[in-house]
């Protein structure tokens, strides 16, 4: 088998695999963070696989062999085919001031091919990417009065298990204008689905566990615009300054509530609807405008600094079907900084350690959400490990981040985030004849 | 070769330096093979690595976090309906062939005046007796049942006569009435308040009457014998005031019912005078009740186990539930007991079940129907603690919702029919908390 099959197969292994990780409805306990349970998720932030090491989304980062998702004016630059998978697993640990929860979640970060059309010229990208995830366990118990009998009371416990989000399948193109800018477009298909599943349970057993689902669905087209700029031996020889940035527009989706649950009725296992005459059966989604821009210093070929700054008009984003959690929407604006060392690019290798690629970053997050007026807002540190195969023009990234979400205060949730990611970048010369066999 | 000003001029790949990459023009066929083979091993690796990844990763202990703010989010919510179309129907049961058989003559300040007595007659089956000879007595044993309904330390005084019509069991139900030859009195006895059993000796002529039956050999000795005998009849006398439960059934492998002895008496070689006893189960036997007086019932349903069922057509706000998770609904129906504790002195057998029927078409006869199924609902109370009865009938409401039948009514008795009375009272659609509603939870 030649490396270029094993190459596709397991490419394809892969995605067969990790299909079902997206930001979709999952039957598995997987849950994340608290807070996506929160109008319809929490932004995804996904990070091209160069400058997850950083946690940054690498908006300003090139590297001709790992695919960019972040930034469609990176994508004329192409000289290799390019794929990468990224998955990634959170352990979060949740608190308030009465108790403490620990979940954890497996999901795929993002799908990205991206493909020269005309080599370092014009250049093509398929990806599938969530923008917003929701995938969240809560818990809410409490009491009502024992009908019929005022004085007792009957306890009960709702728990709500939500999965799915914004996925978006974008096709775009790239274009390199000169030897300084190139643009991008991306084009989109947004599909929203948001999936709660509830279970009731009662202290009195006359009273029926009836599990019920409540799916939110719904899509709509995206676009999306990058711009990336260049300019190397600006202070020195062989350094490079860059600049990034992206434009994702509002994007807003016309979606449909449907609440199920199955019931016996005249001796069948029968599904209801139940929100048939419901005034609240469909709405409207709408996802911010995002504007997402970064800084790169490549001091050498060796080492480089980012800064990141990313921009989300959320006080502008909609969620009709609860206007309470609607009200906490806030914009929100993240920051990051982070540092590269790639050893690697020496001539000579001078040791085992020097076979890797080292990140480490911090960012600061607002936060999409006010509630009771306080912001929940996040830091997170990530460190990175790039390991580059010596054989092939393959690397697999990863990365760990730690991070602190939210706050105990006014009632509200703390999360201490422990989270891992995995890339696998593929990157070759596919459609181009081979000249030696 | 580079561009100017690409990062990747920056980059140093791997096969660029490398000269065994496959697209290279190493012509060695061995270590291109190997090549390829081990990037085939860092990409396993690779794959194995995720696979580990999402194995790990299932492991959630959910807490509660964060219901403060998630607490005005769905919940719980109840609907009150309250019941309005309840009709009270008078249908007698059947009184025969119970576990039980009530005799006695009471009057309830609370439930009027009942007088009951029991007919009964016994086998003819030769299994435990041969012939029945001249010198054989026969005895009526009584047994009764601890429960009493009245004032329950008074002495009963009964008297046994014969009844004067053929009957069956199976058909008589309560209020019937049948002719009871008192001209011809058989038996009588006295019964305390704490005895349970009571053994009476028939007259001779009844004996004799009856073994001309007994003795028969002719075919159609059986037929003759259900179409012609009357039985005896268990009569209270004016003066009682209490209703005692007779034995029909045992609830014990070693518990007596009520039967019929037939004696045998003779001398030993001694001198000695021996008695011996077969036993004649009875073969049919039923209540005849009347009742009586009955005080008005003041915006109550007066509910007998023998001959009322309460009809409620539910009318539910359909439209306003059709979009609910309905988790729960009960039937509540509050019992007055103030007429009952104006008499404490009065005891009553304890009501402890509320039953409901449900059928798809509205019977001719309702209580035969009642008889003959299960209940679709019921409860099970302790009335010394409760005075509401609530029925779950979540399934009712179900069907009636979103099922394709509708406006079934409910058909609601009191206890169980065998044989010992019971009466309640309901308060009525007019009272404004106690009236009959149903409570109806959902969950969104």
């Amino acid at each position: 088998m030649t490396n270029k099959n094993i190459l596709s197969l397991t490419f394809i292994l892969l995605l067969i695999t990790f299909s079902s990780a997206l930001a979709q409805e999952n039957d598995e306990a997987n849950s994340g963070s608290f807070y996506s349970g929160i109008g319809f998720g929490s932004p995804a932030d996904v990070q091209s696989p160069y400058s997850m090491g950083m946690g940054l989304s690498g908006v300003s980062n090139f590297s001709g062999y790992i695919s960019n998702i972040s930034n469609p004016g990176q994508w004329g630059l192409l000289n290799f085919s390019q794929g990468t998978i990224s998955v990634k697993v959170d352990q979060i640990r949740a608190s308030d001031l009465n108790s403490t929860a620990k979940n954890s979640i497996f999901a795929i970060e993002s799908f990205h091919f991206a493909f020269p059309i005309l080599r370092g010229k014009l250049g093509g990208s398929l990806s599938v990417t969530p923008l917003i995830r929701s995938d969240f366990r809560q818990q809410q118990r409490g009491f009502f009065p024992t009908p019929g009998v005022p004085d007792e009371s009957i306890e009960y416990l709702i728990n709500t298990t939500g999965s799915g989000g914004v996925n978006r399948f974008e096709l775009g193109l790239g274009y390199k204008l000169n030897n300084y800018i190139s643009l991008g477009y991306g084009f989109s298909a947004n599909v929203l689905s948001l999936n709660e599943d509830v279970s009731p349970i009662f202290s009195d057993l006359q009273f029926l566990p009836t599990e019920f689902e409540r799916e939110i669905e719904g899509y709509d087209i995206g676009h999306r615009f990058g711009l990336y700029a260049f300019k190397g031996n600006l202070f020195k020889e062989e350094d490079q300054l860059s600049f990034g940035i992206s434009l994702q527009l509002p994007i807003s989706i016309s979606a449909d509530r449907y609440v199920t649950a199955f019931q016996i009725v005249d001796n069948r296992r029968t599904q209801l609807n139940l929100n048939e005459n419901s005034p609240n059966n469909s709405g409207n989604v709408e996802l911010p405008l995002e504007i997402n821009t970064g800084l790169t210093y490549n001091f050498s070929r060796f080492t480089n600094i980012t800064t990141e700054v990313l921009i989300q008009n959320w006080s502008d984003a909609e969620f009709t079907f609860n206007d309470t959690q609607q009200s906490y929407f806030s914009n929100r604006v993240k920051t990051g900084l982070g540092f590269q060392y790639h050893p690697y690019r020496a001539d000579r290798s001078s040791g085992f350690f020097s076979n890797f690629k080292y990140s480490t970053g911090v960012s600061y997050d607002t936060g999409h959400l006010t509630i009771h007026n306080e912001d929940i807002e996040t830091i997170m540190l990530s460190a990175g490990l790039g390991i580059i195969s010596n054989r092939s023009a393959s690397s697999i990234d990863v990365s760990l981040q730690y991070g602190i979400r939210g706050t105990e205060s006014s009632n509200l949730v703390k999360e201490n985030i422990w989270g891992f990611k995995i890339s696998l970048n593929l990157a070759e010369f596919m459609f181009v004849q081979q000249r030696f066999q | 070769m580079y561009q100017i000003n690409l990062q990747n001029i920056i980059e140093k790949l791997p096969i660029m330096t490398n000269s065994s990459h496959h697209c290279a023009s190493n012509p060695n066929r061995t270590q291109g093979t190997s090549s390829s083979y081990k990037g085939g091993h860092f990409l396993t690796s690779a794959f194995i690595l995720l696979l580990t990844l999402a194995t790990l990763s299932g492991c959630d202990t959910s807490g509660s976090v964060g219901s403060d703010i998630i607490s005005d989010e769905g919940g719980t919510s109840t609907t009150t309906v309250d019941v309005d179309n309840i009709t009270l129907l008078d249908t007698p049961t059947f009184s025969g062939r119970l576990p039980h058989s009530s005799i006695g003559l009471f009057e309830d300040p609370a439930y009027g005046r009942l007088e009951s007595s029991a007919v009964i007659k016994p086998v003819i089956s030769k299994a435990q007796v041969d012939t029945l000879t001249e010198s054989n007595s026969m005895l009526l044993k009584l047994i009764f049942n601890p429960t009493v309904y009245g004032n329950e330390n008074t002495v009963s005084e009964f008297e046994i006569f014969e009844v004067d019509e053929v009957w069956r069991g199976t058909q008589l139900r309560y209020g019937d009435d049948l002719a009871i030859n008192r001209q011809n009195k058989v038996g009588e006895f006295l019964l305390t308040a704490d005895e349970d059993t009571a053994t009476v000796e028939l007259s001779d002529e009844w004996k004799e009457s009856f073994a001309e039956f007994f003795n028969s050999i002719s075919a159609d000795r059986d037929s003759t014998y259900r179409q012609n005998f009357t039985g005896l009849a268990i009569v209270p006398s004016q003066n009682n005031e209490v209703i005692r439960f007779l034995k029909h059934a045992a609830e014990e492998e070693e518990d007596e019912i009520t039967s019929f002895i037939v004696r045998s008496t003779s001398v030993n070689d001694d001198g000695e005078e021996v008695i011996e006893d077969e036993i004649l189960d009875a073969r049919d036997w039923a209540s005849v009740f009347s009742r009586s007086n009955e005080p008005p019932s003041n915006n109550s349903f007066i509910v007998h186990n023998t001959n009322n069922v309460l009809r409620i057509k539910i009318e539910l706000p359909l439209e306003e539930l059709s979009g609910r998770n309905i988790v729960n609904a009960q039937l509540f129906l509050y019992k007055n007991s103030i007429p009952e504790n104006s008499t404490p002195s009065i005891t009553r057998p304890s009501l402890t079940q509320v039953r409901a029927h449900i059928f798809d078409e509205q019977p001719d006869d309702v209580m035969a129907d009642i008889f003959t199924t299960n209940a679709n609902f019921f409860t099970n109370t302790d009335e010394d603690e409760d005075e509401l009865f609530n029925i779950n009938i979540t399934q009712f409401v179900l069907d009636e919702v979103y099922g394709s039948q509708e406006n079934r009514e409910l058909y609601i008795t009191i206890q169980s029919v065998n044989g010992i009375l019971y009466s309640t009272r309901f308060f009525g659609t007019s009272d404004d908390t106690l009236n009959p509603k149903i409570v109806i939870t959902t969950v969104e």
